[in-house]
């Protein structure tokens, strides 16, 4: 399995534990709290890990293909990365209209579910692709 | 667009010369296995500088390798 694919799939659990762990503790303590779920991103440290060059080996790690994956996978994440950001802006704008303020502790919400739906985004696109490309 | 291929010998030629495999190859041409993989097969299309890097391997011409075909079977 390409270097790139294995951190694509990294990403997806990672992206996937967090929005599982914040989704449940949000039932119990909020959504507030809940973004202690965020400290599982730190799994995604491990990603360099696969693009270490076996000692003595001088097999390629990642070529053009791969690159051509990853910027296609980063179009794609870039565009749900805007659709998201303009949707949740708009839909906080409507929720908060009466109000004539948004809470601050809005922010770090956008940027916790953001993050695991831009994340979701980019490794599925590369999984998806790998497959039609391999 | 769509109806336009790009097939290969690549197989053919790696066996041709001296049943060369997949992983000699990627590293001769300095790509990953899988990409041979994927070229052998027909998903991906190589740059120009790639395919001219595999033609010099089997020291033949890039249209020796790759062959450019329409719907219409009329290969370029």
């Amino acid at each position: 399995m390409p270097a790139p694919l294995k951190h694509a799939w990294l990403d997806l659990i990672t992206a996937s534990v967090v929005g599982v762990c914040y989704t449940v503790l949000l039932a119990f303590v909020g959504p507030q709290r809940a973004q202690v779920a965020i400290v599982f991103m730190a799994i995604g440290a491990l990603a360099p890990l696969f693009y270490r060059r076996p000692a003595g080996s001088s097999a390629v790690v990642t070529d053009e293909r791969d690159r051509l994956i990853a910027m296609r996978a980063l179009a794609i994440a870039w565009a749900v990365m805007w659709l998201f950001f303009v949707s949740f802006c708009m839909i906080t704008w409507q929720l908060h209209a009466a109000a004539g303020t948004v809470r601050v502790d809005v922010l770090p919400l956008m940027v916790t579910i953001g993050w695991v739906i831009v994340t979701l985004a980019r490794s599925l696109s590369v999984v998806v692709l790998y497959r039609r490309m391999a | 667009m769509k109806d336009e291929t790009l097939n290969n010998h690549i197989r053919r030629l790696r066996f041709e010369n001296g049943e060369m495999s997949q992983q000699e190859l990627a590293d001769r041409v300095g790509v990953t296995r899988q990409t041979i993989i994927a070229l052998e097969g027909s998903k991906y299309a190589p740059s120009l500088l790639l395919a001219m890097r595999i033609a010099r391997v089997f020291d033949v011409g890039v249209e020796d390798v790759f062959q450019f075909a329409n719907a219409n079977g009329v290969k370029r």
